[in-house]
């Protein structure tokens, strides 16, 4: 059958106008000079990069590197456990997985706010505490590290499940009764069978959650209040209350190569195993 | 290990729902602290009086629909195509948009748009916003669509093509309706990210054209307020029954 | 005039020539196979004939006429599928409605176009199908899906009936039944059938006419008994059963006779014995070290390896390919 070429024009016109177009202009803003009233202009420079060596700047993109690592981890962890359960399921297994996949389907910004409603100072814990008399004052739940990671890592437990999920359903249970077959013990399958054939899976998963948590705005903002400030943090405000958007865009540059450098090792990890993408 | 790993599956699936199954029983306390005083619906009918937010809800809803309607139809088209040939530009900045941080994504368009108003005699609005959802949609569509043609035996149109049925009616007759299942669910997918997005909708949205999560945002910014446990319960079991029948219309 | 002729085609794809100056010609209501192993371009060919495909230069013609760049909607031919592509959002019936639809493309000037409902009850009841008619294809057997996608396409009258591999997606033991059902329906309903096939045994007992490719090329053209009696090459000898080479000359093993104590032929030493059941293969070292293997269907007396044996033949079952 013949390509129909202009099946592609749309989706290129969009991709082109509202993607590259707006990425190329935001990596010219990084190389303008911010002007006295906002707005940008000449000359051409490197000070907004060079504005990124600051310490407080290093610090919070140390910071959110770590913050995501954190939630990686805790996602990694807290998902095989629950991708295992629902491989070995024998029944409903499309239940379960749905049971996972739902709360993704509801809103983000939702499900910020139930951990905002159970943690915040007059939440429902605090208050449950109170009332039972275990503490004299609210304890600190929310507006700090500990919260973002827990919103992050409530937000992105199912994009480890679904991966980790996926490969671990293709190992055969044939597979798994030749190893305990051959005096393996269910810990040793699943330390030295199991995992080893879920790897592409859970890198897979550790990308899924990482990539967004970088460069995560909101459960920051919300659960992290002024005090737990992330890199995405920096640049909305460059855009909106700080109106600097060169340094703004410089920030966005650096955010961009991170991201894709990062993707780009990984790539080159799976294809070495032959996994994922 | 079996029991222990059903028992932390337990565990797990609280975590994931109890927060909203919790959010869900406050919304319908009557007090407006977080202490249980009886049953009401007193939240939700003030829902109905707050007309900013009914306002906001309807912008969404509209921005959904129109959002849902034109990344569905592109990006039927554009994966169809790249059933046949490739695109490498296409693909690659597809793959880009999806790994883009959304703050990114926002402030490029923002900047795109600021740019592009020297020329042209336009502002922020709802068109701002679709066209931006539009456009981050795209790469989801592209995904479903994708995935469901991966399976469909390419002979198949072939077949067509030898019994007579020209390019375009084998399109309409053989391979649309094998896709249309795929479809549904990307128009979903579409539909529930677009009446979700806060971060960039936010940025480049203009002043008289608020979502509802941007009103969302604003009360859960200012505190604890028994009407936003409402209007969350509402979008919970909205987005919930739609995916519920769609996935039911899936497999019938 | 031939119904269809093959005319000096080529098709070239990256890297190599997957056919090559093909030529051949199809008569009304024969049943012609190409017969080749795999890769050897016969499916290609089908489907320039088809018209998925085009050629990089030659000609095909129907009835005399060009139709070497028509698109395949427009071809007074149809295909059967080696998966039988039937589409599967659609009924059995739908299945074979689903190109009366577009008949008038293809028809025009044929007359009043007869009732379709008609046609397609007249077709499922040829191919014996009426009874699962509102089957969807998930719910059908190998076999069944065959014959619907052979409805799907007779329905439609074609000029030429394009078969590729028809019977290779069925079960081992199911293929020699359908073979000859096939080969009944071509003689019932007339229609020319052009059929691709890497089993010589299909072609040779199926056929009216066998092509034998290799490598792209065309190697020999004719009927069973002269392809198998007297091929031009030593692949066309080979491919269509067991040769004996000795002397620049093809013997089959079922020419090959083996006896205890005749004076005519040469003096043989038996090296192994095989019971097939309905035959015995004998493998025999003659004097030079060639070895023959003779294939004999009542073996008058028992055979052993160490045996000295002679063998013998008759000089008309002596195969001389050309090349």
């Amino acid at each position: 059958m013949k390509p129909r070429t202009w099946f592609l024009l749309p989706a290129r016109t969009v991709m082109l106008l509202l993607f590259a177009v707006p990425m190329l202009i935001v990596a010219a803003y990084s190389l303008l000079t911010r002007g006295a009233y906002g707005g940008q202009g000449a000359p051409w420079t490197l000070a907004n990069y060079a504005r990124l060596l600051d310490p407080l700047y290093l610090e919070i993109l140390l910071k959110s590197f770590w913050i995501a690592a954190l939630a990686t981890a805790l996602c990694l962890l807290l998902g095989f456990p629950l991708a295992l359960f629902i491989a070995r399921a024998r029944t409903r297994k499309t239940l379960w997985l749905a049971l996972v996949t739902l709360p993704f389907w509801t809103s983000f910004l939702v499900r910020t706010y139930a951990w905002m409603f159970l943690l915040r100072d007059t939440g429902l814990i605090n208050t449950i505490l109170l009332g039972l008399g275990l503490i004299s004052e609210p304890l600190p739940l929310l507006y700090n590290d500990a919260a973002v990671v827990l919103g992050l890592v409530y937000g992105y437990l199912p994009f480890t499940v679904l991966p980790i999920y996926a490969v671990l359903d293709r190992i055969g249970p044939e597979l798994l009764e030749a190893a305990e077959d051959l005096g393996a013990t269910p810990a040793q399958v699943v330390r030295r069978i199991v995992l080893p054939l879920a790897r592409p899976g859970l890198l897979a998963g550790a990308v899924l959650v990482f990539v967004p948590c970088l460069g995560a705005y909101l459960t920051p903002d919300l659960m992290g209040g002024g005090k737990s400030i992330l890199i995405g943090n920096v640049i909305q405000n460059q855009f909106t209350n700080a109106r600097d958007w060169p340094f703004g865009a410089a920030l966005s540059a650096v955010l961009m190569v991170i991201v894709m450098g990062l993707l780009l090792l990984v790539r080159r990890k799976t294809s070495e195993h032959g996994g994922l993408p | 290990m079996n029991r222990a790993l059903s028992l932390y599956a337990g565990l797990a699936y609280l975590f994931l729902h109890a927060p909203l199954a919790i959010l869900a029983v406050f919304s319908f306390n009557s007090s407006k602290y977080t202490v249980w005083e009886g049953a009401s619906l007193v939240w939700y009918r003030a829902l109905l009086a707050d007309t900013r937010l009914l306002e906001a809800a309807l912008n969404s809803l509209l921005i959904g629909a129109a959002a849902t309607v034109l990344a569905t139809v592109i990006g039927t088209l554009a994966a169809y195509a790249l059933w046949q040939r490739r695109a490498p530009w296409l693909e690659g900045s597809l793959y880009l948009s999806l790994v883009t941080p959304e703050v990114v994504t926002g402030v490029s368009l923002l900047a795109f748009y600021q740019w592009i108003f020297r020329f042209l005699d336009v502002r922020l609005g709802l068109h701002t916003v679709i066209a931006a959802h539009v456009m981050f949609s795209l790469a989801f569509v592209m995904i479903v669509v994708v995935a469901r043609l991966r399976t469909i035996d390419r002979t198949l149109e072939e077949a067509a093509l030898d019994l007579g049925a020209s390019e375009t009616q084998t399109f309409l007759r053989v391979t649309l309706p094998q896709l249309a299942p795929a479809i549904g669910t990307a128009a979903l997918l579409v539909f529930a990210i677009s009446f979700d997005d806060y971060v960039i909708t936010s940025l480049v949205a203009g002043v008289d054209s608020e979502t509802l999560p941007m009103v969302i945002y604003t009360m859960a910014r200012r505190g604890v307020s028994p009407s936003v446990n409402a209007i969350s319960t509402l979008i919970t079991l909205a987005i919930g029954l739609l995916t519920l029948t769609a996935e039911r219309w899936r497999r019938a | 005039m031939p119904l269809l002729e093959v005319d000096n085609v080529t098709r070239r794809y990256p890297g190599h020539l997957a056919v090559d100056q093909v030529s051949f010609s199809v008569e009304q209501g024969q049943l012609f196979a190409l017969l080749g192993p795999s890769g050897c371009g016969k499916t290609t060919t089908l489907r320039l004939i088809a018209g998925f495909e085009q050629p990089d230069s030659g000609h095909i013609r129907l009835h005399g006429e060009a139709i070497t760049h028509l698109p395949p909607y427009e071809r007074r031919v149809n295909t059967v599928f080696q998966n039988y592509a039937l589409f599967p959002h659609l009924t059995a019936r739908a299945n074979v409605e689903f190109g009366l639809r577009h008949e008038r493309v293809r028809h025009v000037g044929n007359g009043p176009a007869r009732d379709a409902a008609a046609r397609v009850d007249a077709v499922l009841d040829l191919v014996q199908m009426t009874g699962k008619a509102a089957s969807r294809p998930a719910q059908l057997s190998g076999g069944e899906k065959q014959r619907i996608a052979l409805a799907r396409s007779l329905v439609l009258e074609p000029d030429v009936l394009l078969l590729d591999e028809p019977l290779s997606a069925l079960d081992p033991n199911l293929r020699k039944q359908v073979r000859g059902e096939l080969k009944a329906l071509q003689r019932r309903t007339g229609v020319t059938f052009l059929m691709v096939t890497h089993d010589q045994e299909e072609a040779l007992s199926m056929a009216d006419c066998i092509g034998v490719m290799n490598a792209g090329r065309l190697e020999q053209t004719g009927p069973p008994r002269g392809l198998y009696h007297r091929p031009r090459t030593r692949f066309v000898a080979g491919f269509l059963g067991a040769v004996n080479w000795i002397d620049g000359s093809g013997v089959r093993p079922e020419a090959v006779h083996v006896e205890r104590d005749g004076t005519q032929g040469r003096d043989a030493t038996i090296l192994a014995v095989t019971f097939l059941g309905n035959c015995v293969h004998v493998e025999a070292e003659l004097a030079g070290g060639a070895r023959m293997v003779a294939e004999i269907q009542n073996p008058r007396s028992e055979f052993r390896p160490g045996d000295e044996v002679r063998l013998w033949w008759r000089g008309e079952d002596e195969m001389r390919p050309e090349a």
